[in-house]
């Protein structure tokens, strides 16, 4: 299973204020392959932005986006939203679990999205909670836990429903270091043994490090290879 | 003829079918009789005037009514042919009941008199049988009687007139216009017409009939007129009490003879069924001749019976003998069905009679009246 | 379908603010109520009288009717003699006074009753029942209820009061309640009982015909025969008349509880609002996991409908049994105003259910829509990213504004160029939302000039967080000024309606003592004044004048005509005023075939003086020229005004139903009253009461009449004080980091408390102060228009300041009491805690 994300001349853009941002001029590249890649690039130079608009959160002003034989940027919000909840999982750097749901409940949310038979949820659910070592807080409410567990639930709930792709967004941005490294070693991990394609964003070289390839994105929007010592 | 159960009876429940529902099906059935007793004011019927000594009755004086007696009416009944012979059975009855002695004063619709009345056509050809009752009471003309001139009437049903009376009465599809004609002076029933009608003093009526005034008309029925002609039987009465405790009812007999004459049986009916010592007639003859027949001076056997769809079993084939006169008259039905299915129900209708006297055939028509045989 | 994890999402989300969701059930339930118990009642108090009708009418399909004379016996007589017309039932009617009841009598002859009622029950046949019914005066039925209501027993003797004399009834049977619904308070007697107890022994008030479709030829005889004055009247008819009656004054009654069904819908509208702005980022969370915007919508709309629908259920059952109270001012009115009902007991109806539920179900999910559109069309990317939304906190004033002008524009507009009651109701409810849409710009304009004033940090702060909370407080705010406006409006409008007939009153009433027979009964025909009696006082030496009235309704095509036919006494011509007139007037009135009409009558039947009104005499149908049109307050359908001996040569009536007595100069009308009394007793009993009293009881019927009126207008000002402490509790709980942060800076508990009191305190006052011009307005709209279009009356608007200032100072105290317990919460909550985050 070949995938592939392909971004053609993308023009993407937003008002601040009263202020237009220009976050990509004319943005292609072409991830391809399994594994993971990281995207490094300071705050504000639109990492976010391109995950948004990988995961279809947002569309790009102009330019096409594929992934596999799907072209998003060609879908309606319904159509985008299907994708997102067979196609994806996203792990934020808010971890935005839903605040009204128990752990147990946001990890059954992208299942049941999907039509998963009960017996089949429950089934996930334990043994992802089990790999992401949360097994005993089903029942509890995010705010409940502490931020390295809710982004450790935020990373089960990512590949839960076992998608092609995993989008993580600063994942350890919130949160100190030690469960930052917890939080990126379960990343890697989990999309490893589930062979997902991961691809992250980060402003951390020490985060990128955990991906098999890493990418920078400079501050004009362009998407290089990353280089030893390369000013980023 | 003696109607006087028949109408205590009635008015009771005449009152209640017009009060108490205003299903027409739908029939209270009484099974109270003190209760009605009591609606009628008692048995007693203290401050009346009875019936208790023969009167000179005359007329047209005693064509009109008697209200210090308790109840009175003029019953008009005949079968009527047109002129290829096709017959019509008829009876127009009017009723007057005193709820009380004392007449009342106040508003003009204050009365202590109630007038109700029976209209009903046999139509032998078709065996359709019409039947219908109004009652009213005698307020500013809706209903009365009057001696002179001589009218008799419920609203829009009446007998009127001096020399000659017309009768109209109509109902829904039906409507009868006849002129009657008095052939000779009335016929006094009983003792110079007192009927006593049991052993007790004050149980009798005043009792007359002109048995057969001429009669020519028109008769429509539904969009169908007739011009017929007949006999026709005028039986009058009023009394305040007549039968005596054990009597529930009669079979009555007004026959047209076609040797001109006219003859009137009653056989009054104890619980048993037997025929009482009162039942009796009266044969009056196109000379003018009268002769008065006792109880035992007649025989009356029932002889073909109709249920009504009520169950009660009603007689409507006599076979009748004048053993005295060499009379044998077999009595019969010109319909089985001429039951009024009034509040209470009765039989009344046209009948044939064949036979003969002395050897000789004697041919007639009449009408029939069966009263008490419902278990209503 | 609703998947059922987004679902539980979401209403979750809502039952984090309990309070709020409560508060906002609470307001939509009182907006609920209110309209429920106004449509029970009204609905109730028409219902009753329609079964009472309906019942005394029994299955007659026509009624031949005719003026206050009724109808000759004869003509029956020849109906039944002549036509032989079997299903037709004569019927005599009266009321009689009963303590202070009053009972219908009805006269029917039971042996014509077959098909038409079925009052008897099939027990009735007991203790000579039918005997003394037809035999003995004054002996009537009863039902079960009423009886044992009345305390008359079986058999029992009790005293009536007719036309001022005692008269002695006696019960000897029951009336079938099972079979006879809508019969209470009704008597039934045999009909030469009644023609006994009423003075025309030879009339009958009406027939009741059956008359069927095919009956035409029938029809026509009847008709061939009928008096010149009578008719024949389809039996529903009479029904639909007595709804045309009462239709503006339940008209009126609805509008007023819609304007608590709309506060309500406000109320829900703010709290979703509130909670769906708060849960933005879930939802933006749940549409990154893929849930469909249609779903997210769908579990919305249901949230809403669950709180819409558990609104209306609250509010059904509370109105149902508020309702009770209510019907006892709807049909105590009613009987002011219209007709004689009684009404024990109004239960609710399947229609008034689905009219609850529509409105409250409907206005909730109306309520929801905008800030679910708003949640749901916000990118969600931006959301998650924190990133502000942006809101033109300022540039969604000005439009809404501006379109808030267009409608008061359109509104006015309407009021000048329609005519219907109907328009005039929409121009009101136009006029309404115009002004709730200027409500939140006014609000930031008024903010902004106070902050002007205010040189003080904190003060600045104070004012300048009214500012940027206007996005939430805005429409409560806006419901706050409708239901105050409204307050002032309808007081407004009253005090201006009080004052003209109070005006009218004194220039109208000029004798010193009114007269008319002691009978609780007000416009009945049969109520006459005995010509002894007039005649007596006429000669009392201390009376030096009297004018007479008779008061009759005229029956004709289309509904009633009430005719006052007067004989007036020469002071009497100053109390009216003639509002349109023809040169002589006066001197036509009294010489011409000429008549005045009241102004109601005029609006209600569009005459214009000089017209010529076709009125039903006993002697045919007549022309009358209208020669003026006069001012009075007494009667919403109008009245034909005529000189008696006009009336008399017409109608061959001489009753006289009133009489106006002007005394001696110097002559005491205590004194004279007493006289009056003595002389009369023994004939006849009076209704006695002196000029000043009259003018008392009028006054006090006219506060009876709007008593309903506000007690609705409090319940709409209880649902806007729940609207407004919803709005501050929410936006209190949005600014709670902000509100620790100004105590992390140093702000005491009391500095705080002081600044958020000021805050509510200013929403309050703004209210208050928004809405003296709205409520003038309103009231403007009410006088000039909807009174004058529901009932025909013009008066002048008078502006009355004490409204106005009880508005103001209610708006301040409410926005304060609703402030105090968000003060009480942002207190009581550790800063830390606060701004740690949600």
């Amino acid at each position: 299973m070949a995938r592939r994300i392909e971004l053609h001349g993308i023009y993407h853009s937003y008002v601040q204020g009263s202020v237009r941002q220009t976050v990509f001029e004319a943005l292609s590249h072409t991830f391809a392959g399994a594994g993971s890649t990281a995207i490094l690039g300071r705050s504000g130079c639109g990492k976010s932005t391109l995950l948004n608009l990988i995961s279809g959160l947002d569309r790009p002003q102009r330019g096409r986006i594929r992934v596999d034989d799907q072209e998003i940027t060609a879908y309606n919000e319904a159509q985008l939203a299907l994708y997102r909840r067979r196609y994806v999982g996203i792990v934020f750097q808010s971890f935005n679990l839903v605040p009204t749901l128990s752990v147990g409940d946001n990890l059954r949310l992208p299942l049941e999205l999907n039509g998963l038979p009960a017996k089949e949820r429950e089934r996930r659910v334990a043994e992802v909670l089990e790999r992401v070592g949360l097994r005993e807080l089903i029942d509890r409410y995010p705010e409940e836990l502490s931020g390295g567990e809710q982004q450790r639930v935020a990373v089960a709930r990512s590949v839960v429903h076992k998608p092609q792709l995993v989008l993580a967004d600063e994942p350890t941005g919130s949160l100190d270091a030690e469960n930052g490294t917890r939080a990126i070693e379960l990343i890697r991990d989990t999309t490893v043994e589930g062979g997902h394609t991961l691809l992250m964003v980060t402003h951390s070289l020490a985060v990128a490090g955990y991906a098999d390839t890493v990418l920078v994105l400079d501050d004009d929007g362009v998407l290089d290879e990353y280089r030893e010592g390369i000013a980023w | 003829m003696n109607v006087l159960h028949l109408l205590s009876t009635c008015l009771a429940l005449v009152l209640l079918a017009a009060c108490g529902t205003a299903d027409d099906e739908a029939v209270t059935p009484v099974t109270r009789p003190n209760a009605l007793q009591q609606a009628l004011g008692g048995g007693g019927g203290e401050g009346y005037a009875r019936a208790e000594t023969v009167r000179a009755l005359e007329f047209p004086r005693d064509h009109g009514p008697h209200p210090r007696f308790r109840n009175e009416w003029w019953y008009y009944t005949g079968v009527l042919q047109t002129a290829t012979g096709r017959q019509f059975g008829f009876e127009l009855t009017f009723f007057r009941v005193a709820l009380q002695a004392q007449p009342l004063t106040g508003n003009a619709w204050r009365s202590n008199q109630i007038y109700f009345a029976h209209f009903a056509v046999t139509d032998v050809a078709e065996a359709r049988f019409y039947a219908f009752e109004r009652v009213s009471r005698p307020a500013d003309g809706l209903a009365g009687a009057r001696a002179e001139p001589f009218a008799v009437w419920l609203e829009d049903w009446q007998v009127a007139g001096e020399d000659t009376w017309a009768l109209q009465a109509s109902e829904a599809q039906v409507s009868l216009r006849l002129s009657l004609r008095p052939q000779r002076p009335p016929v006094l029933n009983g003792e110079r017409g007192l009927s006593r009608k049991s052993a007790a003093a004050g149980n009798a009526s005043y009792y007359y009939s002109v048995p057969r005034l001429l009669a020519d008309g028109e008769l429509r029925v539904g969009s169908s007129s007739y011009q017929l002609g007949g006999p026709v039987w005028l039986d009058r009465e009023w009394s305040t009490s007549a039968l005596g405790g054990e009597q529930v009812g009669w079979d009555w007999f007004a026959l047209h003879l076609d040797d001109g004459s006219n003859l009137m049986l009653y056989q009054l009916r104890d619980r048993r069924g037997a025929a009482d010592p009162f039942s009796a007639g009266t044969w009056s003859f196109a000379n003018g001749e009268v002769v008065h027949l006792p109880a035992g001076a007649f025989r009356a056997q029932p002889r073909v019976f109709w249920t009504a769809p009520d169950t009660a079993r009603y007689p409507i084939g006599w076979d009748v003998v004048l053993p005295d006169y060499q009379v044998r008259l077999a009595v019969r039905a010109l319909q089985e069905d001429q039951w009024l299915n009034f509040t209470v129900p009765y039989w009344e209708g046209a009948v044939a009679v064949t036979g003969e006297r002395a050897g000789r055939p004697l041919q007639g028509v009449g009408y029939l009246e069966l009263t008490g045989y419902s278990t209503r | 379908m609703v998947a059922s994890l987004p679902f539980r999402a979401c209403i979750n989300g809502l039952l984090r603010y309990p309070l709020q969701a409560a508060l906002a059930v609470l307001g939509l339930a009182l907006g609920v109520m209110v309209f429920v118990a106004v449509d029970i009642a009204t609905d109730g108090a028409q219902r009753a009288f329609r079964l009472s009708l309906d019942a005394l009418s029994g299955r007659a399909t026509h009624h031949i009717v005719a003026g206050a004379q009724g109808l000759p016996d004869t003509l029956y007589v020849r109906l039944r003699r002549e036509l032989g017309l079997r299903q037709s039932a004569p019927v005599v009617e009266t009321a009689v006074s009963y303590g202070t009841g009053v009972l219908q009598v009805l006269g029917v002859d039971p042996f014509a009753e077959q098909g038409f009622r079925s009052y008897f029950a099939a027990d009735a046949l007991q203790d000579n029942l039918w005997r003394r019914l037809l035999l003995e005066p004054g002996t009537v039925l009863i039902g079960a209820r009423t009886a044992e209501r009345l305390g008359v027993a079986m058999g029992e003797r009790f005293t009536v009061q007719l036309n001022g004399r005692d008269v002695a009834l006696t019960r000897v049977g029951t009336l079938d309640d099972a079979t006879t619904r809508g019969i209470e308070n009704v008597l039934v007697a045999d009909i030469a009982s009644v023609k006994e107890l009423r003075d025309q022994p030879t009339r009958l008030s009406r027939i009741d015909l059956i008359l069927r479709d095919e009956d035409a030829d029938l029809r026509a005889a009847i008709e061939k025969r009928l008096p010149s004055d009578a008719r024949i009247e389809a039996a529903s008819a009479r029904v639909r008349s007595v709804q045309e009656l009462t239709r503006a004054f339940t008209l009126n009654l609805t509008a007023m509880s819609l304007l608590a069904v709309v506060i309500g819908v406000f109320l829900i509208y703010n709290t979703l609002h509130f909670t769906i702005l708060r849960r933005h980022v879930t939802f933006a969370t749940l549409r990154a996991l893929g849930v469909t915007r249609r779903e997210l919508l769908v579990s919305i709309l249901l949230e809403a409908g669950l709180l819409g629908a558990l609104a209306v259920c609250l509010g059904t059952l509370a109105g149902s049994y508020v309702a009770d109270s209510l019907l006892a001012l709807v049909s105590r009115t009613i009987n002011d105003l219209y007709f004689a009902v009684s009404v024990s007991e109004a239960s609710i109806t399947g229609a008034t259910v689905l009219k609850a539920t529509l409105l409250g179900v409907s206005g909730s999910l109306l309520a929801v829509s905008v800030p679910a559109g708003e949640a749901l069309f916000a990118p969600p990317a931006q959301t998650l990213m924190r990133r502000p939304i942006e809101r033109r906190v300022t540039g969604w004033l000005l439009p809404l504004a501006a379109a808030g002008l267009l409608l008061v524009a359109l509104s006015v507009l309407i009021a000048a160029l329609s005519a219907g009651l109907s328009s005039g109701y929409a121009a009101l409810a136009i006029l309404l939302i115009g002004c709730s849409l200027l409500v939140p710009w006014s609000v930031v304009k008024l903010a902004r000039a106070l902050r002007r004033l205010v040189r003080h940090p904190m003060l600045r702060h104070t004012v300048g967080g009214l500012e940027a909370g206007i996005s939430r407080i805005g429409v409560a705010e806006a419901a706050l000024v409708v239901a105050l406006a409204a307050t002032i409006g309808v007081t407004l409008m009253i005090g201006s309606f009080r004052t003209a007939v109070d005006q009218w009153l004194s220039s109208t009433l000029r004798a010193d003592i009114y007269i008319r027979p002691a009978q609780a009964v007000t416009g009945r025909d049969e109520t006459r004044i005995e010509p002894a009696v007039i005649a007596a006082i006429r000669n009392m030496p201390a009376v030096s004048d009297i004018s007479l009235g008779r008061f009759v309704e005229l029956r004709r095509e289309g509904g009633g005509v009430s005719l006052f036919a007067i004989e007036l006494a020469g002071e009497s011509y100053a109390g009216f005023h003639l509002l349109a007139e023809r040169a002589q007037a006066w001197q036509a009135f009294d010489n011409d075939m000429a008549v005045f009409v009241s102004e109601p009558y005029a609006f209600h039947h569009r005459v214009q003086v000089g017209d010529v009104l076709q009125l039903p005499t006993a002697l045919g149908e007549q022309g009358f020229a209208v020669a003026g049109i006069y001012r009075d307050y007494g009667s919403d359908q109008g009245v034909v005004l005529m000189r008696m001996s006009l009336y008399r040569r017409w109608w061959q009536d001489p009753g006289i139903s009133s009489m106006g007595v002007y005394l001696k100069q110097s002559q005491d009308p205590q004194q004279a009253m007493g006289d009056i009394h003595a002389l009369t007793g023994d004939v006849q009993q009076l209704s006695l009461r002196s000029n000043r009293e009259l003018r008392a009881v009028s006054l006090e019927v006219f506060d009876r009449t709007f008593e309903i009126t506000r007690v609705l207008r409090w319940l709409t000002t209880i649902v806007a004080v729940v609207a407004i402490l919803t709005a501050l509790s929410a936006v209190q709980l949005e600014r709670r980091r902000e509100l620790a942060l100004l105590r992390g800076i140093g702000l005491t508990s009391r500095q705080l408390a002081g600044v958020l009191f000021a805050q509510t305190g200013l929403l309050g006052l703004f209210a208050g102060l928004l809405a003296m011009p709205v409520g003038v307005a309103l009231s403007v709209l009410l006088v000039h228009v909807i009174n004058r279009r529901a009932f025909g009356w013009s008066m002048d608007f008078v502006l009355d300041a004490k409204p106005l200032a009880e508005a103001l100072a209610l708006a301040t105290l409410v926005a304060l009491i609703a402030g105090a317990l968000p003060v009480w919460r942002a207190l009581r909550e550790s800063p830390a805690l606060a701004l740690r985050g949600e």
